[in-house]
């Protein structure tokens, strides 16, 4: 899985949850990993519009604080695209961990 | 570097709906980060090099001079075909003149333009656009794959498949006309996700 494959599912993962605005994903994705991953936020962006031009993902703009905020959330179809993407993964991890001795 | 300057560097040839969308996107995330106290440097620093994010939006929308083009009914399909059929026609002709009669040397262009004909009546009342992407993916494959049809006919018919892995080219024009396939598919993508949000009419 390169850099971008991996952006991509980490976003979905992460509005998963709830909707959020590009800053909270970014800061979401620093925090559930403890800061092993973090990307040049400027990425994040392109990703974003990218998976929405997928329809995995949609927006809307709202006022949050008297500030206007895009804000993300997944669609069915991105449910499904996550949910295959962590199946996936699951997968991986499984059979590097066989490979490396290493018990999950 | 200041905000607005690494704003103009990373959104820099982007239709005008896309930049005030993304320039509204990055400068709340730059506020919330500056709230957040989490970054005292400049926005290289937080969002990276504003190249390498111009080089992935350019891959996801055109520039307003393609989208103008695209608008204007025009396809790199077009192109493709153009430039496909003018140049594989004038390398297989002669060829297969010579081992072919006359007539079936003919008749796969006759082929060819007879599906042109048909595609473009089937499509006479779509809109420009889409006119033009379904003509396309019509006519992008087989301007490829009617010349090398027609040098495979002009082979002995025991050979035409030793003949083709031997000769190679006509392997090299479907792949060619597979890499245009492909390349005008990405820009028909990029052409709607912009059309999506510049919401420009397409006549």
């Amino acid at each position: 899985m390169n850099t971008k494959q991996q952006l991509r599912m980490l976003i979905l993962g992460v509005l998963e949850r709830q909707p959020e605005h590009g800053y909270a994903i970014a800061q979401a994705i620093k925090g559930r990993s403890e800061g092993l991953l973090s990307a040049k936020e400027g990425t994040l962006y392109p990703a974003l519009h990218a998976l929405e031009a997928e329809q995995l993902l949609e927006s809307s703009e709202v006022e949050v604080g008297g500030r206007t905020r895009r804000e993300y959330r997944l669609t069915v179809k991105g449910r499904r695209e996550l949910a295959r993407a962590q199946g996936d993964w699951q997968r991986q991890i499984r059979a590097v961990s066989a490979v490396m001795d290493v018990k999950t | 570097m200041t905000l607005e300057r690494w704003l103009a560097e990373a959104t820099q040839g982007l239709p005008a709906a896309a930049r005030l969308r993304l320039e509204s996107e990055y400068r709340a995330h730059w506020e919330a980060s500056r709230c957040d106290a989490e970054h005292g440097s400049g926005p290289d620093e937080l969002f990276g090099p504003p190249q390498t994010v111009r080089l992935a939006l350019r891959g996801l929308y055109l520039s307003p001079r393609q989208l103008e083009w695209r608008l204007g009914g025009f396809s790199p399909g077009m192109l493709v075909n153009l430039l496909g059929v003018g140049a594989v026609f004038a390398l297989t002709l002669g060829p297969a003149l010579a081992r072919l009669p006359f007539w079936t040397v003919l008749a796969l262009p006759a082929l060819g333009a007879t599906l042109f004909g048909l595609a473009s009546l089937a499509t006479w009342r779509l809109e420009r656009v889409q006119r033009s992407f379904v003509m396309d993916v019509v006519c992008v494959p087989l301007s490829f794959a009617l010349p090398t049809l027609l040098v495979l006919a002009s082979w002995p018919e025991g050979q035409r498949l030793g003949g083709l892995l031997a000769s190679g080219w006509p392997l090299v024009l479907l792949g060619a006309g597979v890499l245009g396939l492909g390349v005008m598919l990405r820009h028909e993508a990029r052409f709607r996700r912009t059309l999506a949000l510049t919401g420009a009419a397409c006549g």
